[in-house]
């Protein structure tokens, strides 16, 4: 399959004051097929936000090349807001939901600002939310939903543009076991019918619904483990060992 | 468009609150012009309009006299204008805080910038409107009461109630060129808007490529602030001893010496200190408060509000014989050092909305509420003591020569300097409460 993603020898250095400097990410490779799950992982600085954010186009890199859809990132650049309305959709840890708007608005929020009210969006909002269990929410505020429907609800906005790669940062951040499953089977379905999925976590059983898994430390891709045959507990206890033997 | 719009009133109605101080303070920004477009309109002449007046340049004694043409308390109401004008630059920021989130939202969800700019103007327009409105009948209805009183205490008959077509005209013009500024502004907050800062935790320091250039721009413009300082100098000496030709060059030179020197010299060496923690009573957290890319934003308040409370104070203790003089420089005090000190207090709230991810780590790893409380007391008194004094350096050394050649009273001087310590003081605990109130409020 080709792939969606592409990245080659991306670097990103931050000036923390005149005399030091942080290398957040050196020469990182990176290929993503379209249809796949994938996750990146890591200990607490090992770039692996700054490695998602530079995919997701939200910042840029000191060095290297990145292709999306197979446009560059120069040409990216152009109309970045168009590129992003059209391919991309995000999911954070930080729910970005606004109390103001009702979940319907909530979700519809990117369309509604770029296209305005019509039918066409009614129907798909509908039809989201019904799909990952937050149908009868639409006329509600995000305050009177709990911790698992705003982050369905954020996850419904990533996708209401029907875009082809899903970028979560830690999606399932503050919430239950049962919340996270609920959410993690989402992902799955969303995966199933053609999504790409780019997932940072830190916690290795999300990490098991992934397809490939990608390790981070000190801002490089060290090791790498694809799902392929393996059970979900099978491949859960491999990215066990990986993350204990890089963490001694 | 029109969904656009729909969302932004939605907005808008939400936050009543919270743009409350804002819309107050675009009243005030709109009576201040008013008023000041009144007090230096018809050659300044519209309020002082008593028969046979005249001003006298302050001369040093020794030096030769000349009647001046132009009333310095006008000349001040024009410095004032354009000041208050950039100064709701503040406001706007604090306001703009309040709504980054929302356009990282959009910006993330592909929202195009046309449409974001739209929602913002959108959502600020009704504000500013009414604001200007209100702002504009309560200045004219000011104005007309200082009139008044003018006349009834100088015991010359009161010739009613005066239109001046300029004084309108002018505020008009500069509330308008102020809108056009707070689009221009718009502009600049959402292209800068970092989707990185607002919606993750992520918080590495300054891309490298950035630091690069600032590194590379810093020498020349140390050199273009020396030859800017010459300029104005030069301009500075052939202008003798005209007042007005003083203030104006005196406040330019000050503004172009100062600023570049501060944000390249002073800043690194602020910076060294913070580092070094010996302020043990706030566990080394001093300065927490500040960040370093806003000091030059609070630097420039600072300067703006020392120049126009040195400028209005000496229009007070040396324009005092005449209760005319008395009566305009007063008000002029008053509503340039609100004005600046408001805006002070905007620049900190603002940046206690930058500094909660700080707060919050503390309050993580176990940090109490009377430490935060602490450490707020100790980084806001500083800030606004180094003020009191940066203020108080040209007031000294002119108020003490005069005091010593017996031109002033020493009671004025005091009232002065006793009121702006009020204000001061009001304008601490105000921002002290406020501060806390954000920085506590997420967590």
């Amino acid at each position: 399959m080709a792939n969606i993603i592409e990245a080659r020898g991306l670097s990103k250095r931050y000036k923390i004051d005149e005399e030091t400097f942080t290398q957040a990410l050196s020469n990182v490779d990176i290929d993503i097929e379209q249809g796949e799950f994938a996750c990146i992982m890591g200990p607490s600085g090992s770039g692996k936000s700054t490695l998602i954010s530079i995919l997701s186009t939200i910042d840029r890199p000191t060095r290297g090349k990145l292709s999306l859809d197979g446009k560059s990132n120069i040409e990216m650049q152009y109309d970045l807001s168009a590129f992003r309305y059209e391919n991309l959709g995000f999911v954070f840890q930080n729910l970005s939901l606004l109390d103001e708007y009702t979940v319907f608005e909530n979700i519809a929020l990117p369309v509604l600002m770029m296209k305005g009210k019509s039918e066409e969006l009614k129907h798909r909002v509908e039809e989201l939310a019904n799909k990952i269990g937050i149908g009868k929410l639409l006329e509600k505020q995000p305050t009177e939903c709990s911790g698992g429907e705003q982050q369905r609800i954020a996850i419904a906005r990533a996708l209401v543009n029907n875009p082809k790669i899903l970028v979560a940062d830690e999606p399932t951040g503050n919430l239950d076991s049962i919340t996270i499953d609920e959410i993690m089977h989402v992902f799955n379905s969303l995966n199933r019918e053609g999504t790409t999925i780019l997932m940072v976590t830190h916690d290795c059983y999300l990490a098991s619904y992934s397809d490939r898994m990608l390790y981070l430390k000190d801002g490089q891709i060290i090791d790498e483990i694809k799902k392929q045959t393996l059970s979900q507990d099978e491949y859960f206890y491999k990215i066990t060992d990986i993350t204990s033997k890089h963490s001694i | 468009m029109k969904e656009t719009i729909r969302l932004a009133f939605k907005s808008l109605k939400h936050d009543t609150k919270k743009t409350r101080a804002y819309f107050l303070f675009q009243i005030f920004i709109s009576i201040v012009i008013c008023i000041c477009c009144h007090f230096c309109a018809d050659r300044g002449i519209y309020i002082q309009n008593i028969p046979e007046y005249a001003y006298e340049v302050y001369i040093i004694p020794g030096t030769s006299s000349a009647i001046q043409s132009f009333p310095p308390p006008a000349m001040f109401s024009m410095i004032l204008i354009f000041t208050v004008s950039m100064l709701g630059f503040y406001a706007y920021r604090f306001i703009y805080q309040e709504q980054s989130k929302k356009i990282a939202i959009f910006r993330i969800g592909g929202v195009s910038t046309g449409k974001i700019i739209l929602f913002l103007l959108s959502y600020l327009f009704p504000i500013i409107l009414l604001a200007i409105i209100t702002g504009v009948v309560v200045g004219f209805i000011l104005v007309q009461v200082l009139n008044y009183g003018i006349f009834s205490f100088s015991q010359v008959a009161y010739p009613g109630m005066q239109l001046s077509v300029e004084a309108i005209f002018s505020t008009i013009i500069i509330l308008f060129v102020q809108a056009i500024y707070y689009i221009v502004l718009t502009l600049g907050f959402v292209h800068r808007n970092q989707i990185k800062d607002v919606l993750t935790y992520s918080n590495s320091g300054n891309d490298l490529s950035d630091a690069r250039i600032k590194q590379e721009v810093k020498s020349f413009r140390i050199i273009i602030s020396f030859v800017g300082v010459a300029i104005v100098m030069y301009f500075l000496t052939i202008s003798g001893n005209d007042l007005n030709s003083n203030l104006l060059f005196g406040c330019l030179a000050i503004g172009i010496a100062t600023k570049p020197l501060i944000k390249d010299i002073l800043i690194s060496i602020l910076e060294r200190i913070k580092r070094k923690r010996y302020y043990t009573k706030t566990n080394g957290y001093f300065g927490l408060s500040f960040a370093t890319s806003n000091l030059i934003k609070c630097y420039s308040l600072i300067l703006i509000l020392s120049i126009l409370y040195q400028f209005s104070s000496c229009l007070i203790v040396f324009f005092n014989d005449n209760f005319v003089d008395l009566s305009i420089s007063s008000a002029l005090f008053l509503m340039a050092t609100l004005t600046v000190m408001i805006s002070i207090g905007f620049q900190l709230l603002t940046e206690a909305k930058q500094k909660k991810k700080e707060y919050f780590e503390l309050f993580r790893i176990g940090k109490t509420n009377n430490d935060i409380k602490r450490i707020i007391n100790y980084d806001l008194s500083a800030f606004l003591f180094g003020t009191y004094l940066v203020s108080m350096i040209i007031p000294c050394v002119m108020f003490g020569r005069a005091l010593f050649d017996g031109l002033i009273h020493i009671e004025l001087v005091m009232i002065v300097v006793g009121v702006y310590s009020i204000e001061l003081i009001i304008l601490y605990f105000v921002v002290k409460k406020g501060y806390y109130h954000i920085v506590k409020s997420d967590t």
